[in-house]
């Protein structure tokens, strides 16, 4: 039985492109020793600890362990956006802290892990310059979706985003997030993808959750 | 009734949100982090558009990579990318188009917008305007061309008969355009200078014909210009003197003046100055009647009158018939002295 079952999950890991990459020990954000990446401290053994302390969090929730970025960014624009670009917030501010590159990966709280700061053209550096990039960080009320519709980008309701079964919505406070398409835990749609963290095997499939075609 | 509304329905789904198509969907065009200054996408324009609509090796690499439908057949502006007159070089498609596409615009009179254009413009001449809002033509113009509004009256008796009118409406790129009938429409690229689709030669000093001045042509009869129908002293400045309409008109509009003239404006010092009192003014003196007080290739128009019972105090003969072309011609020379 218990060589039945191992076939079975031996044939699941043949099968299943993105098999174990759900759990964030299997995936490129950790950056410990036993990580599968090449960006990772060789001195560091916890899983977790790069971005997370038990104690003296800060932001508390989710008991974050990683020296935040000081940084000003240059924000999305288009005419077609009736929202407000706003300054990255909330769970951006985490991720960027990292992928902006102005601080140093083993920048932790209350130790160094001795890990250098992403650098650009790396993989995952996103720099300060995010006008390429999807917005993030405003809120979007209906008033807001409204007019963004009317200004020519497509936007499904406030819960018809909500309702995705991947979890592709916006956070607790109604704000586009990196997390809102990130899954900064599980990478297990990167080998279809070919997006690390995307929340969907295609990269479309996200976009659809928001903007209806 | 359903086929009317199936009809709005399908104007309604633009081209780049088929996913039939357009297999790939968003990715085809999108990143989600783009180069900077890009909206999410991997390259600049007009390289992203281009992998599209820039040839058959562009496309095929696009239908390889799963982005594009082998039957999707977009337009292929690759022949006007290498045409001399390039819109703004082609540095941004989407100043002017919308990449998600729009609904159906509406028409409430006039000519409305091209397919594909912004969706805030009701009318195409509104979307030009964006860039171009200097032109006379988008100031309070004395006369224009019938682009965004309609003269209240005129006698316009050089209009080519089959439908023109002074009450046709007119869009920008009725003159701007690809020359090239057979590639996809839009005011892309143009083998003629200022991206007209016929040649229009600005400079003084050629000869007459039908293709020196096919632009004007294509709606003002050339016959009539040259039986002096609307001006009695067309055929010689136009034969005779081998004047360029450019030289009097706007092709836009006429800021200060009647008939789009432009014989004020500073963009003709080139050619025209004052005359040996110092004035450089049109007047309107009546229908198809008008005073000139200039100085144009080298001859001093002192007042000199003009109309169709009214004979030129100079014999047509005094205009001179050039030989060089306009930067060669010595301007407001004064014989008397």
């Amino acid at each position: 039985m218990k060589s039945l079952f191992g076939m079975a999950v031996l044939g699941l890991a043949v099968v299943s492109p993105g098999f174990g990459q759900d759990s964030v020990a299997n995936t490129v954000h950790n950056l410990a020793r036993s990580g599968p990446g090449t960006v990772k401290s060789p001195a560091v053994e916890d899983v977790c600890g790069f971005c997370h302390v038990p104690h003296t969090a800060s932001p508390a929730v989710p008991l974050w362990g990683h020296t935040l970025s000081s940084a000003t960014y240059t924000v999305y624009h288009s005419d077609s956006m009736a929202s407000t670009a706003v300054q990255p917030n909330g769970a951006s501010k985490l991720c960027l802290c990292c992928h902006d590159g102005t601080i140093a990966l083993g920048d932790l709280k209350g130790r160094n892990a001795a890990l250098g700061a992403l650098t650009k053209g790396s993989k995952g550096y996103l720099g300060t310059d995010l006008s390429g990039s999807h917005p993030v960080s405003m809120v979007l009320t209906q008033a807001v979706m409204d007019a963004d519709n009317a200004a020519g980008t497509p936007l499904q309701s406030l819960a018809g985003m909500a309702g995705d079964r991947d979890g592709v919505r916006l956070d607790t406070e109604n704000r586009v997030q990196c997390t809102s398409c990130h899954d900064p835990h599980s990478d297990k749609n990167y080998p279809i993808s070919g997006i690390h963290f995307w929340r969907k095997p295609k990269f479309s499939e996200v976009c659809l959750v928001c903007h209806p075609s | 009734m359903p086929s009317i509304l199936m009809l709005v329905l399908l104007a309604a789904v633009p081209g780049h949100r088929d996913w039939g198509k357009i297999p790939g969907q968003c990715e085809a065009c999108h990143v989600g982090h783009g180069i900077p200054g890009m909206k999410m996408a991997p390259v600049g324009e007009p390289d992203l558009c281009l992998r599209c609509h820039g040839g058959a090796a562009r496309l095929t690499e696009m239908v390889k990579q799963g982005y594009v439908s082998a039957s999707a057949a977009p337009q292929d502006i690759s022949r006007e990318t290498a045409m001399p007159s390039l819109h703004d070089n082609l540095k941004s498609c989407s100043a002017c188009h919308a990449g998600h596409g729009i609904a159906a615009p509406p028409y409430i009179s006039g000519k409305g917008p091209k397919p594909g254009t912004k969706r805030t413009n009701q009318f195409e001449y509104e979307l030009c305007a964006g860039c171009h809002g200097g032109n006379p033509i988008f100031q309070s113009p004395a006369s224009f061309h019938s682009v965004r509004t309609l003269p209240k009256s005129g006698f316009f008796p050089s209009l080519k008969s089959g439908g023109m009118t002074a009450r046709t409406w007119i869009n920008c790129s009725d003159c701007h355009g690809v020359s090239d009938a057979s590639l996809p429409r839009g005011v892309h690229a143009s083998v003629n200078a200022h991206l007209l689709k016929f040649n229009d030669q600005t400079l003084d000093g050629q000869a007459e014909s039908a293709s020196t001045y096919a632009q004007c042509y294509a709606c003002h009869d050339r016959n009539s210009i040259l039986q002096n129908e609307s001006f009695s002293l067309h055929q010689t400045h136009i034969v005779n003197g081998m004047t360029s309409c450019y030289s009097c008109h706007d092709s836009h509009a006429g800021r200060t003046l009647p008939h789009l003239l432009a014989i004020e404006d500073e963009s003709r010092n080139d050619r025209i100055s004052p005359d040996l009192h110092g004035r450089k003014t049109y007047t309107q003196t009546g229908n198809l009647a008008g005073v000139c007080s200039l100085t144009c290739h080298g001859v001093n128009h002192d007042g000199w009158a003009y109309g169709p019972k009214t004979s030129l105090r100079k014999q047509e003969a005094t205009v001179p018939v050039l030989k060089r072309r306009a930067q060669d011609i010595p301007v407001a020379t004064d014989k008397r002295k």
